[in-house]
């Protein structure tokens, strides 16, 4: 029973301490969480190591509401603002909290059918709090990130274009 | 070919769908919710990862189902 238990420990330890391949993820873009073997619906979420994504802007000036998901819309929107989207009994939580950035400014572009429409760059630095997940398979470029809406504004790179 | 719920304010993919008529089902339900955003969130079809027609606004999409829905 001692040697069995010693056989067990040791097992947990080697499994606790062996080195992550991390091959599979060069900690620039996360991929999808289907290709990696996880099941439908499950999202890969890290958190951000210093990669830049691109936010569309309706106004050539970034507000502080253009780094709102629609959670935080909903909770800060006034009288005379744009109505936020209203989350739907069922829809995912981790989607309503988000907001949606693309890895490359054409990509951002392609999106957006009205104009005018500006592209601002977000250097997502490490060590404050942002994440990201590329969540729709079916829209190149897109990812999902998660954010102090503040921060997100203080981490632009450039002007919007 | 997907079929994505997307916001006009900053183009934010609300939800992607593999109908159209599950994702107009959605925008439908939205839009009953908030009748403000009639204009401002609409349906892009997407294929190979691209657009692949114009963004439809609600009010298009819904037209007759949001001209009853004020009548009453």
């Amino acid at each position: 029973m001692r040697t069995r238990l010693r056989q067990l420990w040791e097992l947990v330890v080697a499994r606790a301490t062996r080195p992550i391949d991390t091959s599979w993820w060069p900690y620039g873009f996360p991929p999808l969480a289907q290709d990696i073997g996880l099941p439908p619906g499950a999202l890969l979420i890290v958190p951000a190591c210093g990669q830049v994504l691109y936010r569309l802007l309706s106004k050539p000036e970034p507000r502080l509401r253009d780094f709102m998901s629609n959670h935080e819309r909903t909770l800060t929107t006034r009288q005379g603002d744009q109505p936020p989207v209203p989350r739907l009994q069922g829809d995912p939580f981790d989607d309503w909290c988000s907001v949606s950035m693309y890895a490359r400014p054409e990509q951002a572009v392609a999106i957006a059918q009205r104009w005018p429409t500006f592209v601002q760059a977000v250097h997502l630095a490490a060590g404050n709090g942002f994440s990201l997940a590329r969540t729709e398979a079916d829209i190149e470029g897109h990812y999902d990130v998660w954010g102090d809406p503040q921060a997100l504004l203080d981490h632009r790179r450039g002007e919007p274009r | 070919m997907i079929f994505a719920v997307v916001h006009t304010e900053n183009w934010d993919v609300i939800r992607t769908y593999k109908s159209r008529a599950e994702a107009v089902e959605h925008l439908a339900a939205i839009v009953d919710e908030e009748p403000r955003l009639s204009e401002d969130i609409g349906i892009r079809p997407f294929d190979n990862g691209r657009p692949a027609g114009d963004f439809e606004p609600a009010s298009e999409v819904l037209g007759e189902r949001l001209a009853q829905h004020h009548l009453a």
